[in-house]
Formats: structure tokens, C-alpha cells, sequence
């Protein structure tokens, strides 16, 4: 096949998977009202469209045509730049996350990922975790606020603490596999899924990933009460829209990310080509089991936010530095005796 | 090849941000004015630079962070020579991450993983 068609195809398929995408992150945010105002008695958003269902619709037109608020003191540049960044990453990341089996192909191309011949998929999305942070530090330092400041500087420690444990829980998962691709990484779950082999890993990761995504018990950079805003106190319209799509695309991939890694990815036990004989039956199977393991861990970072209070900013750090790294660490250490002794 | 569908989907998220800006540049109004454009603080005007003094602790927890993250990228090329099975690699990369926790119990009991500064005890005087 020549590589202008492989590009055309590649196009076509990367269009559908970004609009899928921001529908989907629309309706997390709808599903996010709805939820809390299950959670505390209230009726929440039921008045665009039948049950509030054009809500994200209204919210987005709303906030196009607000009126963009730049500080005197803030550096345009970076104040510009900051939420494009935020988009870029939490979009970008998709591309590695493998919906479905590698098997299934249309004309020679994977169907269920977008990028499947990444051999580095983890890598990559550990490289652009790490870009996230910009994303923050940026708006916090440009705003020339105090509060921004304040809030872009705690995030910033907190993210990068954070990564840290997430990294080695990580390091667990790739010695299980023994490769950097995501559908490998799957594939190697056949049998056991990562989460009973290292449930330790599985805790930090998760843990590591609500404190990634700025979620509410770690929402110290938001932080209403002391720091107004946090890094986007002084965001208004698009921009302000730019974090806050990238804050609910990113929950989106960190679940995406714990289904890969920790549950086994669109694997179902004991459904394979020798007990489901149809293919599209199979590939449907498991493309779905993927969605309702990820709708579940949506559900349960909803769930936690609306039910936890918040950490102190010390308590944040010492959970960080001295309880998740050395677990992580130590699951780090039990994964290589396993793979080495009992496997 | 492999790296066609990831540059395409970097720039689709690149085209996408710009695209919402200049959508919401060509539809909002733009009515400025000097108190809008004050950064907020309570509603009162703003005192002082916005650039306030930092705890050194976030310094000494960005080192820490360089430390360990570039001990884990030691660690991942480790991990892909395990399928060898060759075991002088397989100690070596446990002793490593022995080393990695002695580094961590050193910091540890330097004080630089507490957020809270030890209030110094009151010294006993008889």
C-alpha cells in the first residue's frame, strides 16, 4: 500500500476518533453534574434539551462568546499559549490507547488504535504527562497573580512528585510484558490481569493518577476556598475552557491508562477465538468491555470527588514522597521475583 | 510509518486549539477597561508584585524529582533485557533499585521529604 493512501486512512480515522472524543468529554462533564446532584440530593441540569441533555452544547456556546479577560500584568504569550498546551496533551495522548484487539484490520489498517505501530506507546505517554505540567506551571507563572502563582507552583510540585510513583508502578507493569507497547502490554494480560499480580502497583497507580489529574482528593492546585482559581484564576472564555476540556480528557485517559495497564485492556476471561468463533461478535465483545471497565472508573473518579474532602498541601507531599514511592518501589522489587522465579 | 499516525493526530490537536480560538475571537465581544483588566485579589486593587517569595522546598523537591526520574529511565531499558534471562543483568538492576531506596531513606532522614518544618524542640535547661 503506498503512503498516501496509509495517510488518508490514518486521517479519516484520527477525525472520527478527536470528534468521538470531545463528545465524549462533553458528556463526562454533563455526567459529572449529573452525579453530584445524584450524590447531594439535587436535580442538577435538566433544562437544555429532554433531562439537560444538550447541556454541554449550551456551555460551549456559552463560553465562545464570553468576553476574553487578559491581566494588564500577565506576559500575553505564555497566557495564550498555556491552554493550547493543555489541549495538545490531553488530546495527543489518545493516540497510544488500544481500544480493541490488533487483529481486527480494515484494508490493512489497525481499526481500534490510532497510532498501533508506536513500540514506544508508554513512553510516550509518560513524555507528554510530563509536557502536562507546562501546561500549569505556564498559566500559573503568566497570569500575574498571586493566586495563579501560588496555585501553578503547588501543582507543579504535586504533579512531578506524583509522576514519580506513577513511573515505578509503571516500571512494574513493563516487567510483566517486557515491551513498550501498549497492545503488548494487553496481550500479556491474557491470563492474569496486572491488577491481581501487583495489586500494590495498581493502588499507587491509580492514586498517582487522581493527584496527575488534578482530581478532587488532590485538588490542591484548584483548591476554591484558599486560592480562588488556582493556576486558572485568571482565565476567562476559551481559554478557560481549554483547561477545563483538557482536565475532563485527561480523567478520560488516566482511566483508559489503568484499563491498559492494571485491567486488562478489551480482554474478557475466557473470551477468545476458540470460545467466540465470530470475529465481529468478539471484536464487539471487547471493545465494549473496554468501555464499561472505563465508564466504571469514570463513575468511581466522579464518585471519590464528590465524596472526599480535600488533603492538606503537607499531608499531599507526605503521601506522595513516603507512602507511594517506597510502594512503589517495593512493588517494583516483588514483580521482578515474580517474573523471574514464580513465572 | 509508524510515527505517521501519531504527527497527524499532533497536529489534529494542535488545529483543533487554534481553530477554538479563532472561533471564539471572531464571536466574543471586546470591551476592555482598567479595572477589568486588574489580575483579581478579593476585588481590591492588587498590592504589590504578583511575584511573591517561594518556600525553597519546592526547589529541593524539583531536584528530587530529577533524581529519581532519571534513575526510572535507567531502569526502563533494564526491564527490556530481563526476556535474556541472563542474571547478571537481573542483580544488577535489583541492586540498583536497592541503591535508588538507600537514596530514599538518606533523604528521608535528612528532613527533605517533610513539607512541615520541625519546630525545634525547647531545650531543657535545669
Amino acid at each position: 500500500m503506498d503512503l498516501l493512501q496509509y495517510a488518508g486512512i490514518i486521517l479519516v480515522k484520527i477525525l472520527i476518533v478527536a470528534n468521538i472524543m470531545l463528545i465524549t468529554v462533553s458528556y463526562l462533564v454533563y455526567f459529572e453534574r449529573k452525579i453530584s446532584a445524584w450524590v447531594q440530593d439535587r436535580i442538577g441540569p435538566n433544562r437544555v434539551g429532554p433531562l439537560g441533555l444538550l447541556q454541554p452544547f449550551a456551555d460551549v456556546l456559552k463560553l465562545l462568546l464570553k468576553e476574553d479577560i487578559v491581566p494588564e500584568k500577565a506576559f500575553k504569550t505564555i497566557h495564550t499559549l498555556a491552554p493550547l498546551v493543555a489541549l495538545f496533551v490531553a488530546f495527543t495522548t489518545y493516540a497510544v490507547i488500544p481500544i480493541g484487539p490488533p487483529e481486527a484490520q480494515l484494508w490493512g489498517v489497525s481499526l481500534f488504535t490510532v497510532a498501533p505501530d508506536l513500540n514506544i506507546g508508554i513512553l510516550y505517554v509518560l513524555a507528554l504527562t510530563s509536557v502536562g505540567v507546562y501546561a500549569i506551571t505556564f498559566s500559573g507563572w503568566s497570569s500575574g497573580s498571586k493566586y495563579s502563582l501560588l496555585g501553578g507552583i503547588r501543582s507543579s510540585a504535586q504533579m512531578i512528585s506524583y509522576e514519580i510513583s506513577m513511573g515505578f508502578s509503571i516500571a512494574g507493569v513493563l516487567l510483566i510484558s517486557q515491551s513498550l507497547d501498549p497492545q503488548a502490554i494487553v496481550g500479556s494480560q491474557a491470563g492474569l490481569w496486572n491488577m491481581v499480580i501487583q495489586p500494590i502497583g495498581f493502588i499507587v497507580f491509580v492514586v498517582s493518577a487522581f493527584a496527575e489529574t488534578n482530581r478532587l482528593p488532590f485538588d490542591l492546585p484548584e483548591a476554591e476556598p484558599e486560592l480562588v482559581g488556582g493556576f486558572h484564576t485568571e482565565y476567562s472564555s476559551m481559554k478557560f475552557a481549554g483547561f477545563f476540556l483538557a482536565e475532563y480528557a485527561n480523567m478520560i485517559i488516566a482511566s483508559g491508562m489503568i484499563v491498559t495497564l492494571y485491567l486488562g485492556g478489551w480482554q474478557i476471561p475466557f473470551v477468545n477465538e476458540h470460545t467466540v468463533t465470530n470475529d465481529i461478535l468478539r471484536y464487539a465483545l471487547q471493545v465494549g468491555s473496554f468501555f464499561v471497565k472505563m465508564g466504571a472508573l469514570l463513575f468511581f473518579f466522579i464518585w471519590v470527588r464528590w465524596s472526599l474532602p480535600r488533603f492538606r498541601y503537607d499531608q499531599l507531599m507526605d503521601i506522595g514522597w513516603k507512602v507511594m514511592f517506597p510502594l512503589s518501589l517495593i512493588n517494583l522489587i516483588w514483580v521482578a521475583v515474580y517474573v523471574m522465579l514464580i513465572s | 510509518m509508524e510515527l505517521i499516525g501519531v504527527s497527524f493526530f499532533t497536529l489534529v490537536a494542535i488545529g483543533f486549539g487554534i481553530i477554538a480560538y479563532v472561533t471564539a475571537k471572531i464571536l466574543r465581544p471586546r470591551r476592555p477597561g482598567y479595572e477589568k483588566n486588574l489580575s483579581y485579589e478579593c476585588g481590591e486593587d492588587a498590592q504589590g508584585s504578583p511575584y511573591v517569595r517561594l518556600s525553597i522546598k519546592y526547589y529541593i523537591i524539583a531536584l528530587l524529582f530529577l533524581i529519581f526520574g532519571v534513575e526510572l529511565v535507567l531502569i526502563i531499558p533494564w526491564i527490556t533485557t530481563l526476556p535474556d534471562k541472563n542474571w547478571f543483568m537481573y542483580f544488577s538492576g535489583l541492586i540498583f533499585i536497592g541503591l535508588l531506596i538507600l537514596g530514599l531513606a538518606y533523604e528521608w532522614k535528612k528532613g527533605d521529604l517533610d513539607w512541615n518544618e520541625k519546630t525545634a524542640e525547647p531545650e531543657n535547661r535545669d
